[in-house]
C-alpha cells in the first residue's frame, strides 16, 4: 500500500496525468495527491488568498450551468478572459482577434457568409454566436470538440483563423507584465495553458442571453411581452405540423442533435458531423443551432449559404431536398405569408443581448 | 471555496505520514542502493544506412528524395515485464520524441529481469480524448513542460479533440535535383491506430547501473507500399482514403521502430 502510494505521488510529479484526471482513478490516486500536496510549495494555497469574487450564474428556467469543479467563475477570470478576448495578441500577424469574427453588436457573430482569418483567409463555416456556450455538451458544428478549454486551440492554431501555435500564443502573453499581474491575480499563478483556456473559456460562460420578450412572455407570465403576431408565431414554432421545437427545443432552443435538414444534395466541401465520425449516415449532419438572437446573426446555416430568415423558413416548408440522410421532421408544411409573418415576430422575440452584461466590467 | 477546505483536511491528516514518505522517496531517486536501477531511452533516428537529421535530402528508390521539417511522435505507458509476467510500468508515462533528443531517465526500479519492454506509440485510449471530455486535454495543464501540454508543433487535433500521436511533414523531391516538388503532411492518431511496441529484452537489471535501451527509429521505413506522387496528405480524419493511407503509415513507422539494449561497446 505504501509503496503504491509513494508511486502515485511520483507519477503526479513527474508527468503523469493532471489533477483532472487523477480525481478519476478513485479516492487512492486523490489521496496521494493530497499526501503530495502536505510537503511542497502549494499552488493551490497561493491560490486561495488572490482576492477575487466568484460568480455565480443560475437562471432559474435553464438548466444549471455546468461548471468544471476545478475552474469557478470569478470577477477578475470574466475580466481578463474578456481583454483576451478583444486581443489581437493571440493571432500570428497580432491582427485578429476572437472578437474580430465573434462581434458582440452582432450576438457574437461577423455578418459574413464564411469568416475571414488572418491575411484574408476564408473559413470554411460560418462564424456561430457565442451565446449560452456554457451549456453545450460539445463544440463546433461537427461536434468535434468537447470543452470550451480545449476550443480555445482552435481559433489560435487554425491556419484560416490565427495561424499561430499556441505555445507561441502563450508565450506572447506571458511576455506582458500587465497580462502577468492579471494572472497572479485572476489565478494566483502563471499564465499557463491552464490559466490562459481557462480565463477565456470562463469569459465564454459569462455569455448568457435568457431575458428575451420570448423569456418574459413563456416563463414569467408577461402577457404583453409578446404581440398577438408573436404569440401566434409561437404556437406555430411548437405546432406539430412545423416541428421546429423538436429540434430547437426550449429553453436553449436547441437539443443539440446533429441533423441533416436537407440543405443540399451534395455536402462536398463540408460533410458536417460525418468528418468527425467517419460514418456515411452522418452525412450532412450539423449541431443544432441555437435560435436566440436569430435576426442579429444573419446569413444562416454553416456556410452561411441562406441570407435571411423569410428563406430559412421556405427552405423548412418546401421539406428539404430530400438528402437521404435527411431528418424525418423535415417533411414540408404549408405556411400563408401572414402565418409567415407571424412567425418572423416570434424569432425577432428571441433577442436579449444585455442580460449578460451584468457579469462585464 | 469547498474545494480549499476539502484540501486543508486532507493535507493535515495526511501530513504526518506522507512526509517520511516523501523524504524516503527523494533519497532512492537520488542515491540507488544496489538493488535499484535507472532504466534509460536512448532515440536513434536513422533513414537506412545513414543518420537521420531534419531538413536534408534522402533518396527514395527510383531518383526522388525526401527531407523532413518534422518527424515527432509520443511514446506512452513504458512498461518492463519479468519473466513471471509482473509488469513494472515505469514514470514518466508519457513522452514526446524528436529527432536529436537526450535520452529519457525513468525513475529508479527494483533490479531483476527485463524479460520483455512493452510501450505505445501514441497515446492510450483511456487519456485521449477522442470519445469526448472523459480524457485529457492540452488545457488540464499548469505545467507547460509536460509532454501532453500544448507542443510547438502542435500534437492535439484542436478541430476535432484527440492527440497526434505521430506528426510527419516534409517535402518531396521526385527529380533529385533537391528542389522540393511537393509538401507531405501526414497527421497520424485515432485510438484505433495506436500502435502497441511489445519487445524481448532478455536482459538483467544489475541493481545500481543505469538500464539503458536503444529505441532505434528508421523513417524509410514509411515508405513502404507509400506512392509519393499520390499519398501527400492525411489527417486520419476526414474520409475512409484519409484513415487507410494513416493507417498505413502509422504502421511502417511503428515497424520501422526497433529496440535494443544499449551495447556501449559499439559508441
Ligand atoms: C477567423 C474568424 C474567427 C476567429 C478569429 C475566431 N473564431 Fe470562433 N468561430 C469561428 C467559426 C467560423 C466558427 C465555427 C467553427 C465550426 O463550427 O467548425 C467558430 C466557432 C467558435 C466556437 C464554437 C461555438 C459552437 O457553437 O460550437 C467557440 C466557442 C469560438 N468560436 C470561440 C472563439 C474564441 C475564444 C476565439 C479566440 C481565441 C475565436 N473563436 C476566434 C470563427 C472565428
Ligand atoms: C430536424 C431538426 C430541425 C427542425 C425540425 C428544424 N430545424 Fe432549424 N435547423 C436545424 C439544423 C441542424 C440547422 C443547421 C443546419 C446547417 O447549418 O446546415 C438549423 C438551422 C436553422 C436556422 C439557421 C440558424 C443559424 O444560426 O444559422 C434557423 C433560423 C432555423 N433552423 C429555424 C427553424 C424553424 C423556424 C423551424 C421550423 C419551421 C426549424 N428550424 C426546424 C435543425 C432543425
Amino acid at each position: 500500500m505504501v509503496s503504491r502510494l509513494r508511486n502515485m505521488i511520483t507519477a503526479v510529479t513527474k508527468y503523469g496525468l493532471p489533477k483532472s484526471k487523477i480525481k478519476k482513478l478513485g479516492s487512492l490516486a486523490l489521496l496521494s495527491f493530497f499526501v503530495f500536496l502536505a510537503c511542497t510549495p502549494n499552488q493551490d494555497q497561493q491560490k486561495s488568498t488572490a482576492v477575487d469574487q466568484p460568480v455565480s450564474i443560475a437562471i432559474p428556467h435553464f438548466p444549471e450551468m455546468p461548471v468544471p469543479e476545478n475552474r469557478p467563475i470569478t470577477k477578475k477570470r470574466i475580466a481578463l478572459g474578456k481583454k483576451l478576448f478583444n486581443d489581437p495578441i493571440l493571432s500570428k500577424n497580432q491582427d485578429i482577434s476572437c472578437a474580430s469574427c465573434h462581434l458582440s453588436a452582432k450576438a457574437f457573430t461577423d455578418g459574413r457568409n464564411v469568416s475571414t482569418g488572418t491575411e484574408g483567409r476564408q473559413t470554411l463555416r460560418n462564424s456561430p454566436t457565442l451565446f449560452n456556450l456554457a451549456w453545450q455538451p460539445y463544440l463546433f458544428m461537427d461536434g468535434g470538440n468537447p470543452t470550451l478549454e480545449s476550443q480555445v486551440f482552435g481559433p489560435i492554431e487554425e491556419h484560416t483563423e490565427m495561424d499561430n501555435p499556441f505555445t507561441e500564443a502563450m508565450a506572447r502573453v506571458a511576455a506582458s507584465a500587465e497580462y502577468q499581474r492579471l494572472f497572479k491575480e485572476a489565478f494566483g499563478d502563471d499564465v499557463n495553458p491552464f490559466t490562459l483556456t481557462t480565463a477565456l473559456s470562463t469569459f465564454e460562460r459569462s455569455l448568457v442571453s435568457y431575458n428575451s420578450p420570448f423569456d418574459q412572455f413563456y416563463y414569467y407570465g408577461d402577457s404583453s411581452a409578446l404581440s398577438p403576431s408573436a404569440q401566434r408565431g409561437l404556437q406555430l414554432f411548437t405546432s406539430e405540423a412545423l416541428a421546429c421545437e423538436s429540434c430547437h427545443s426550449f429553453p436553449l432552443t436547441t437539443n443539440f442533435s446533429f441533423e441533416n435538414i436537407g440543405l443540399k444534395m451534395h455536402y462536398q466541401t463540408d460533410s458536417g458531423r460525418a468528418r468527425v465520425t467517419q460514418v456515411a449516415a452522418d452525412h450532412g449532419k450539423f449541431k443544432v443551432p441555437t435560435l436566440r438572437n436569430i435576426t442579429l446573426t444573419a446569413p444562416y446555416m454553416h456556410d452561411g449559404s441562406v441570407e435571411t430568415l423569410s428563406e430559412v423558413i421556405d427552405h423548412f416548408a418546401a421539406g428539404g431536398v430530400g438528402h437521404p440522410n435527411q431528418s424525418k421532421q423535415v417533411n414540408g408544411f404549408a405556411i400563408t405569408a401572414r402565418q409567415k409573418e407571424d412567425l418572423l415576430a416570434f424569432l425577432a422575440s428571441l433577442t436579449d443581448t444585455n442580460s449578460y452584461q451584468q457579469y462585464q466590467d | 471555496m469547498k474545494k480549499i477546505a476539502f484540501l486543508g483536511l486532507f493535507a493535515l491528516s495526511t501530513l504526518l505520514i506522507s512526509c517520511e514518505e516523501d523524504d524516503n522517496n527523494t533519497n532512492n531517486n537520488q542515491e540507488p542502493t544496489d538493488t535499484k536501477v535507472t532504466p534509460k531511452f536512448m532515440y536513434d533516428y536513422n533513414f537506412g544506412a545513414d543518420d537521420f537529421q531534419l531538413d536534408q535530402y534522402y533518396a527514395l528508390d527510383g531518383g526522388a528524395q525526401v527531407s523532413f521539417s518534422l518527424a515527432s511522435f509520443y511514446i506512452s505507458q513504458p512498461t518492463l515485464v519479468d519473466d513471471n509476467d509482473v509488469e513494472t510500468p515505469l514514470t514518466p508515462e508519457y513522452i514526446i520524441v524528436r529527432p536529436g533528443d537526450g535520452p529519457t531517465s525513468f525513475d529508479a526500479i527494483e533490479s531483476g529481469h527485463a524479460h520483455r519492454l512493452k510501450f505505445n506509440v501514441g497515446i492510450d485510449a483511456a487519456t485521449n480524448t477522442e470519445n469526448g471530455a472523459s480524457g485529457v486535454q492540452p488545457s488540464d495543464f499548469t505545467d507547460p513542460n509536460h509532454p501532453l501540454a500544448p507542443q510547438p508543433e502542435g500534437m492535439y487535433w484542436s478541430w476535432a479533440s484527440g492527440y497526434i500521436f505521430v506528426k510527419l511533414e516534409g517535402a518531396y523531391d521526385y527529380d533529385g535535383d533537391s528542389q522540393a516538388d511537393t509538401t507531405f503532411k501526414y497527421h497520424l492518431g485515432v485510438n484505433d491506430l495506436l500502435q502497441v511496441k511489445d519487445v524481448m529484452l532478455h536482459s538483467d537489471m544489475a541493481g545500481g547501473e543505469d538500464f539503458e535501451v536503444d529505441i532505434k527509429l528508421d523513417l524509410k521505413q514509411v515508405f513502404t507500399n507509400l506512392d509519393i506522387n499520390t499519398e501527400v496528405l492525411t489527417m486520419t480524419m476526414g474520409g475512409p482514403e484519409n484513415k487507410a493511407l494513416a493507417t498505413k503509415i502509422i504502421q511502417n513507422f511503428a515497424n520501422g521502430i526497433s529496440v535494443e539494449k544499449h551495447d556501449h561497446g559499439s559508441h
